[in-house]
Parts: C-alpha cells; structure tokens; sequence
C-alpha cells in the first residue's frame, strides 16, 4: 500500500485521514475488495478515496454512499470537502443520512417518477396549462408526441389557456411539427435537476403513469388532469392519486444505467443483529416491484418504532445498492448470495422470481413472500404482533 | 452545537407523536441546534405534547424532507423555524395548501427584513463586503419571502412584532421564547446547591454568540470599575467572549467557562449571585428575548440587564430585578451590593415565582392552543 510521500506531513490532511480511519464508516477491506482494482488496490485506500475514489463516486463501506451525499446537498458540493469527511464532522450531528432513502432509491431507479423541480411564481396575465410528456407518453397511448401536444393545445383552448410542454428525453420528436403559441421545454435531466415556475392557478395534465407520480405534489388534485385514450383522446380530471402500481412491473426501460462502478462482486455482509429479511431483486430489469417493497418496508418501519430494533434488512440482486430505511434502519446490499446465507434469513421478499434462490428457500424452510403489495410484507414482520 | 438527548428521537417516533384526534402541528427547522431550534421548535413541541389537549406536535428538520415523501400527510398544521425560501421549502409550502392546511412561519428576530440586513451585521459584529454583502442581504431577503409566502407568523416579541406588521398584511401572533420541563427540572435540582458571597458580587455573563462581544463592550469599563472598588467581587463568563485586557489586572477573580449545555448551565447560574445582561441599544437587541432572564430567575438568581422593551416588559425593577441605562451601571452595581445578599435572595425568589408563571411549558402550550388550536 502507498501513498505520495509527505502526503500526511500537512496537518489539514492528516486531521482528515485520521477522521475518517478512526470511523467504522470506511471499511479498507471491503472498499479494496469491491471499489478498486489493478494497481489502485495496491494504494493506501484511505488515500485512494481521498484523492480519487470519493470525486468517482466510490463508497468507503456499505454504510456510506458516496454520490448520493454528494447529490442531496448542494453545500457539500459546493464546500469541495470529502463527502465522508463533511458527514463526520457536520452531517451526522445536522442528521444528515450517510445513505440514500427509499424516495430517493425510486428517483434514481425510475427517474421519470420523479417529483418535477418547481418553483411558484407570481401569477402572469394569462392562465397556463402544462403538459408533461416522458418516454412513456407515446407507448401508453399509441399516439405520436405532435398528437398529444395538439390534443393538449384543444384542451388549453377549450379554458382559454397558453399551453406549456416540459418534454422529458424519450418523449418523441417535434422538429417538422408547427406549433403555434405553444411553449415547449425540452428538459434533461442533470444535478442539479432543471426547475420550472409554476403559477398558484396553473393546470398540469400528465401523459403517462410515470409523469403522473412526478406531478403528484406540486397542485391540488382538482388542478391534475391526466391524458386519456381509447377511441378517442380525452382529458380526465385525477379521481385519486396516481401510484406505484400502476406502473407496468417488469418495464427494464424504466431504469436507468447502472451508475455505481465496481470491481468486484459484492458478497453480503451481515450485520448479524435481530432476524432478516432479505429482499430479491434485480433492480435493472424489475425496478418498480423492488421500488413498491422498499416503500413497503419504509412504511413499515416509520409506522412500528419497535421494528428497527427487531429487523435487519438486506437487498440482494443485481442494480441494488445500500440505503436507509425510515431515515435509520441501514439496509446492507449484496449482488449474490450462497445458499449457506439463505439459512440465515427469517423472511425471503422476491420482487423478481429467482428460481434457484426460491428452491434454496423451500429446502431450508425459509418463509417467502412474492406478492409485492397489498399486505403480504406487513404480514410477515408483524407475525404474531395484534 | 447540534445534537442534544431531549431532541435524539428517530424520524418514526417523531411521527409518532402527531396524535389522530388532535390537530397536529409540524415544527420543520434547517437543522437541530441549540439556540433558534431548541426554543422555538423543540420546546413549543416539548410544551405541547405534555401539556395540550387539543394539539400534538413534532418536529423535523430539512434532512427529513428526503426520506417522507409528504409531511402533509401526517400533519394539518405547519410551523417553518426561521428558514430561507428555496425549493424544498417551496415544495414543502405547496404541499400543506394542496390540503387545504395552513402554513406558520415563526422568527425571533430582524433577519427578514433588508432594510436592517446591515444593522444586523454590524450589531453581530460582521465586516461584510461586496459578495459576502451580497449573500447576508440574499438571504434576509429569502426568509422575508419565506415569511410572506405564509398564512401567519409567530414571534417572540411586541417589538418584532410591530416590525413584521411594517412589511405584511399578514396576522401576526407574539409567543414569547420559554423554558422547557428538563430545563425546569435541571433548576430544581441546581436550587439545592449554591450560596450566595457574603461580601461582594458573584457577577456572571452568558454569552450565547460572538456577537456578545460587543454587548459586552458597553459595560465593560464600568464592570471593571466596580470590580476595582469592590474588592470581594468576581466575574464568571460563560462563552464565547474572550476576556477584554482591562480584566487581566484582577487576576483569579475572573473565571471563564467555555459554552455549555444549557442544563448544566442551570446549576452555573445557580453558583452566581448577579446575572448581569448589556445590550447595545439598537433595533437588533431591541428584538432579541428575555430568556437570559427566565433562565438565571429559574434559579432564584436575580439579572440586571440593559433598559430594552424587552426587558422593562419582562423585569419588574426591584422586585424581580434590576434595569439599567448604558452610563447607570457602575451605580446599579454599587447599588446592588450595598442592598446585601438578603435584598438579593428575596429578589431572585420573586423572579423565579414570576417566569414559572409567564414562561413555562404550561403557559407556552396554552398560548398555543389559542392560536392554532383554532386554524385547523
């Protein structure tokens, strides 16, 4: 292992090295088995993360997650301090989560669920209506993106109304379509995400399932129109609030690539305290079902304060990473698991069928629970509770 | 300092404690801390939920706001701790009116208004310029939107009162900082102890920011003077305030304590026989609260302070304490000593008598079980 020589001889490098070394937050171990290789795991890890691993987005351990630390706070990004650095010394006393929630595991695993960044404005002369189109807005309803901008222009009409367009990637081509009066945005997703102005008065329609969750909170629900067809195209105000579950459950386009580099496998470590529940999934291929049970899980969690005491959580498949349950259950991840673990596991949460694990679990005796929702996962960890 | 036992609850005991059959009241503050936090989050949440019966009450913080998907959903009321207008705030906002619930902005001082945002800084004792300028006045700026954007406002006094009136239409409720029950208990348990000087002053000066240095300053030469007249008096500080040269000379007569937990300050301010609080006299220290007074009357140990509106409100000159002008307090002190100890353990039992009416968790939840016990 090797650093630059003298590298510690600066007393600011040496108070941030010796932070972060004497933390149970940086595992050297783990971090040279899974987040580095070649020539970099011959390097001082501790130093490694420092100079490079942390700017790559690497994590020190499974109980830190690097890029969504990075992600959630602009006044670390902004501070240019090491991520795990700034949460030892400040965030973990502001209570600030080393890792990501499972509102912000749905962000990043289906990001056109996304709520839309806005900001409300003083009220312009004319009342607007905004249209949210995404990658799903022409598969849902067969019609091309210039089909569901004029259905939305007659509807503006109709309420004497402007008609702004926010279409997200994927949402189709407009180039050789006339589109007098209408506003159209075309927006990227970024960090920080793009913002819109959004009036007190203003209708939003969504186009797609997806782009109903991302305006589910930003107007009261009589101002939440969704695009409707069939025979014909309509508009429909929202009777209830859209859900996870209407989203199609093994729709792979809805992921996005996985981000975090790795090295190696990561095998599964326990954190050995209270019973465990395990979930399966492959959050590339199936991300809503391990989204819907997350959020099941977190519900839970924030719902049973004796829970966290009782539960150890593990998510294991491929696309899963490390997160925080009901802002202080940490949930370790793992890309595969041996069947001398799956003795170890008191409940088995499939959210994508694994026909080998399934088999394990029956030989064993494990409990497994493969329907998502409803309240097959409550069941199982309140078992026995009133 | 940030983190603290009596507000360490996790995110799902804290939802715990907005009970169904109550109107349940949000407090959401940037971050947990020991001043702003801790008196107008942490004890109106303490005070409620003890001693209410129509409200419940908890508190968050901005970090929160990335696990709960909507706050709204578990409360009717919410009540933002002196935050600056920014997209989770405004999202936060937006979230409670799609409910149809009502949104409170709470302030303790002038920090929402620009036409003071240079005042402050030279009252905090900040050189700022050009940018740093820039960002102090952006962000007065942003908590004044964050007050405007609200349905009403919560202050800690008449005088900031009248300020906030100046720039909103808005109706404006006066809940003045309190104690809490730990903070109560921690005095009883400091009242066992500690005896007054027989001869002399034991004085002490709490500093709470850096600020204090300037308030100090005010009295500074005149608290020397009585220092070098009055030969059995000492000074405590407990602070942030470095000690000013001209005290040097009194050698083992002046202590310093470093900034302490405000439980174990109790049983300090108990070890004292006169708190003494200067102010500079400007519409910034016009604005700040009276609970450097509360605290040290908690236990019976009597405050001379500055002659803010604050204070001539809060202290009852001679019965619960002493008020002083700038150019009187080398005769207010000379005053005090010649009243003899037993002068001062009748004036500091009168005062602790007064704020555990006027400043408990009882009178603190009943005062807002009148304000928004109504706006559900």
């Amino acid at each position: 292992m090797f650093a630059p020589r003298g590298w510690l001889k600066r007393p600011v490098a040496r108070r941030i090295y010796r932070t972060i070394a004497s933390s149970d937050l940086f595992d050297a171990h783990w971090y040279r088995s899974t987040q580095v290789s070649g020539p970099s795991a011959l390097m001082d890890p501790i130093w490694h993360y420092l100079d490079h691993g942390a700017s790559l987005g690497l994590d020190p351990s499974p109980r830190f997650d690097t890029s969504h630390y990075v992600h959630a706070h602009h006044d670390v990004r902004s501070s240019g301090l090491n991520p795990l650095f700034h949460y030892l010394e400040y965030g973990k006393a502001e209570r600030r989560s080393p890792l990501r929630s499972v509102l912000r595991t749905r962000d990043v695993l289906l990001p056109e669920t996304a709520e839309l960044e806005t900001f409300t404005s003083p009220q312009t002369p004319s009342p607007r209506v905004t249209l949210v189109t995404d990658s799903r807005s022409e598969i849902e309803h067969s019609l091309t993106l210039a089909e569901i901008v004029d259905s939305g222009q007659k509807f503006a009409q109709k309420r004497a109304r402007t008609l702004r367009v926010i279409a997200w990637p994927g949402s189709g081509d407009l180039s050789n379509t006339a589109l007098p009066g209408v506003s159209v945005i075309e927006a990227r997703r970024s960090y920080p995400a793009p913002t819109f102005d959004i009036h007190a008065d203003e209708l939003f329609v969504s186009t797609s399932s997806t782009s109903a969750l991302s305006i589910r909170h930003i107007a009261p629900q009589s101002h939440l129109w969704k695009l409707t067809s069939g025979k014909t195209t309509s508009h429909q105000p929202w009777k209830s609030p859209p859900s996870l579950t209407d989203l199609p459950p093994q729709e792979s386009s809805l992921a996005r690539e996985h981000r975090t580099p790795s090295a190696g496998r990561r095998p599964l470590v326990s954190e050995g305290r209270g019973k465990t529940v395990m979930v399966f999934a492959d959050a590339l291929a199936n991300p809503v079902n391990y989204v819907v049970a997350l959020e099941e899980l977190d519900h839970l969690f924030l719902d049973n304060t004796f829970l966290a005491d009782q539960w150890n959580v593990t998510v294991v498949g491929q696309g899963v990473e490390p997160l925080m349950l009901a802002d202080e259950v940490p949930v370790t991840s793992a890309d595969h698991i041996s069947r001398t673990k799956i003795a170890g596991i008191d409940v088995a949460i499939m959210t994508t069928p694994d026909p080998q694990v399934e088999a394990w679990c029956r030989e064993l005796g494990v409990p497994v629970v493969a329907e998502i929702s409803g309240s097959a996962i409550s069941s199982a960890l309140l078992k026995g509770r009133p | 300092m940030t983190t603290h036992a009596l507000w360490s609850h996790s995110l799902a005991e804290r939802l715990e404690m907005l009970k169904s059959g109550t109107t349940r009241v949000a407090y959401i503050a940037p971050k947990p801390e020991y001043g702003t936090f801790r008196y107008r989050c942490f004890n109106p949440v303490d005070a409620i939920n003890r001693y209410s019966t129509a409200l419940s009450a908890s508190y968050f913080f901005y970090s929160d706001l990335l696990t709960l998907d909507n706050l709204a959903d578990y409360a009717d009321i919410l009540v933002v701790s002196r935050c600056p207008h920014d997209a989770p705030l405004d999202r936060l906002y937006r979230r409670f009116r799609n409910q149809g619930k009502r949104v409170f902005f709470d302030i303790d001082d002038l920090v929402f208004d620009t036409r003071y945002a240079t005042l402050v800084a030279s009252n905090l004792g900040y050189l700022l310029e050009e940018e740093e300028l820039n960002q102090w006045t952006a962000f007065i700026s942003n908590i004044g939107s964050a007050l405007q954007a609200s349905d009403g406002v919560l202050t800690t006094n008449a005088y900031l009162a009248e300020r906030i009136s100046e720039t909103t239409s808005l109706p404006v409720f006066v809940v003045p900082n309190t104690f809490n029950d730990a903070q109560r208990k921690a005095s009883d348990d400091a009242l066992a102890s500690g005896e007054l000087q027989e001869q002399g002053l034991h004085l002490g000066y709490f500093s709470g920011s850096q600020s204090h240095s300037l308030d100090f300053a005010i009295v500074a030469r005149q608290v020397a003077a009585f220092l070098e007249e009055s030969p059995h008096s000492r000074l405590t500080i407990v602070g942030h305030l470095e000690v000013p040269a001209e005290f040097a000379r009194f050698g083992n007569r002046i202590a310093t304590r470093p900034f302490m937990d405000f439980l174990s300050m109790q049983t300090v301010l108990r070890g004292i026989d006169l708190n003494i609080v200067p102010l500079q006299d400007s519409p910034f220290t016009w604005s700040k609260s009276e609970l450097k007074y509360f605290e040290a009357a908690l236990v019976e140990t009597p405050t001379l302070a500055s002659r803010t509106p604050v204070f001539q409100a809060a202290i009852d000159p001679g019965v619960t304490g002493y008020l002083a002008d700038s150019s009187e307090w080398i005769e207010a002190l000379r005053h005090i000593e010649s009243q003899g100890s037993n002068e001062l353990r009748k004036i500091g039992k009168q005062a602790r008598a007064a704020v555990l009416g006027t400043y408990s968790p009882e009178a603190l939840a009943g005062m807002l079980d009148g304000i928004l016990g109504k706006q559900k």
